[in-house]
């Protein structure tokens, strides 16, 4: 007699009719990962795409708070139904939290991304992005696990501790035969080659937070628009 | 109704050992609070697909919590009524950890020993 799980065993035909996974990580903290996320998403919405978003960062979910996503919540079906927010299908594990801090240990992490994975009902899709948290954990190896077609999309912001830290944390992608684009550069303050794309520092960014209205309507939006533009370019390859 | 994506993976695991599978037992943790009609109306319709037969039972799991901070053993019966925060923990039962502690000192730092979720026990040929 073995006890086993039965969650994994549907997840890769709960992707089947998504089209493109975009992982967004960084290395460190705060470099603009969520925002980065969001913006992607917002702007792939705003081209045209079917765009989902999954906020990973189980214990540092912020997409919501970006967004202003209100009191969305699933729609229960065969599973659940992400809500609309923006256009966007939308999951996060803050639904569930009923606006409580959600502190989890690894293992924990790992089987409540497992079982949103089970569950999510994301449909079709052109581009789906996931919000990653900091550095290389138990989310990231639910991931490498789970979705072998997941193509990390880096980000760092100039003063990232070193550019070596970070291309050691990408090894381990790399390893496991995920495709890694080359870094975007958050925050930049002058223009730079080596970068798949550079987003620049702008202030107005924190302050729209919450409303998208005015996201769209600033210059960290429009450089993640033309990020946007190449991530299409690269997947129509 | 979210029973139906659960089922789905029970289904899919057998399919997967079908060669060897004969007898399955799926337990619910009683944390999840699966409904067991829904359940099983799930699993018979979507094993009406299927072309292997397996003989299912379904059994409950108490849920049972141990403390990370003082070692204190608890179950459900110390677990929320908030109608709302049992509905989060029947989706994503690592919601307990936000809805519930530790009855002795106080703690959200514990751990599910026993009966989370699903899990499925197997007799293979
Ligand atoms: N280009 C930018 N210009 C100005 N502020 C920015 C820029 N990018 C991000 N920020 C700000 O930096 C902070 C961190 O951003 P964000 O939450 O997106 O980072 P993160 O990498 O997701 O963080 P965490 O690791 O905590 O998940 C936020 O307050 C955000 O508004
Ligand atoms: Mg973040
Ligand atoms: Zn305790």
């Amino acid at each position: 007699m073995n006890i086993i799980d039965p969650r994994p065993s549907v997840i890769s035909q709960r992707f089947s009719q998504v089209k493109n996974i975009i992982a967004v990580t960084g290395f460190k903290g705060g470099v603009g990962k969520s925002g980065v996320s969001c913006a992607l998403a917002l702007a792939l919405t705003e081209k045209g795409f079917k765009t989902g978003l999954f906020d990973l960062d189980f214990s540092g979910a912020s997409d919501h708070l970006i967004l202003g996503s209100g009191k969305v919540f699933p729609r229960e079906e065969k599973g659940l139904l992400p809500p609309y927010v923006h256009g966007i299908k939308f999951m996060t594990a803050s639904y569930f939290s009923s606006d409580k801090a959600i502190a989890l240990r690894g293992s924990s992490v790992s089987s409540a991304i497992k079982e949103l994975f089970t569950v999510t009902i994301w449909g079709e899709l052109d581009y789906l992005i996931f919000d990653m948290p900091p550095g290389v954990g138990d989310a990231a190896f639910e991931v490498m696990n789970l979705i072998p077609s997941a193509i990390i999309l880096p980000v760092q912001t100039p003063c990232s501790l070193s550019a070596k830290v970070m291309e050691r944390s990408l090894e381990i992608y790399k390893e496991g035969k995920f495709k890694v684009l080359k870094t975007v550069q958050n925050m930049a303050v002058s223009k730079e080659k080596g970068f798949y794309h550079q987003i620049f520092y702008d202030k107005k960014w924190p302050k729209a937070a919450g409303k998208a209205d005015k996201l769209i309507k600033t210059s960290f939006y429009a450089d993640t628009f033309g990020l946007a533009g190449k991530l299409v370019k690269e997947s129509s390859l | 109704m979210h029973e139906w994506a659960l089922a789905e993976s029970v289904v899919k695991t057998l399919k997967n050992r079908k060669k060897t599978v004969f007898e399955a037992e799926v337990i619910f943790g009683t944390l999840q609070d699966i409904d067991e009609e829904i359940f099983t109306f799930a699993l018979k319709e979507i094993l009406n697909q299927e072309d292997f037969k397996v003989k299912i039972k379904i059994t409950k799991e108490d849920a049972v919590f141990e403390c990370l901070s003082c070692g204190k053993i608890f179950d459900l019966k110390e677990g929320t009524k908030d109608e709302i925060e049992k509905e989060n923990i029947h989706f994503l039962p690592e919601m307990a950890k936000v809805f519930l502690k530790c009855p002795s000192c106080k703690a959200k730092d514990f751990e599910i020993k026993k009966g989370r979720g699903l899990s499925l026990k197997l007799k293979e040929k």
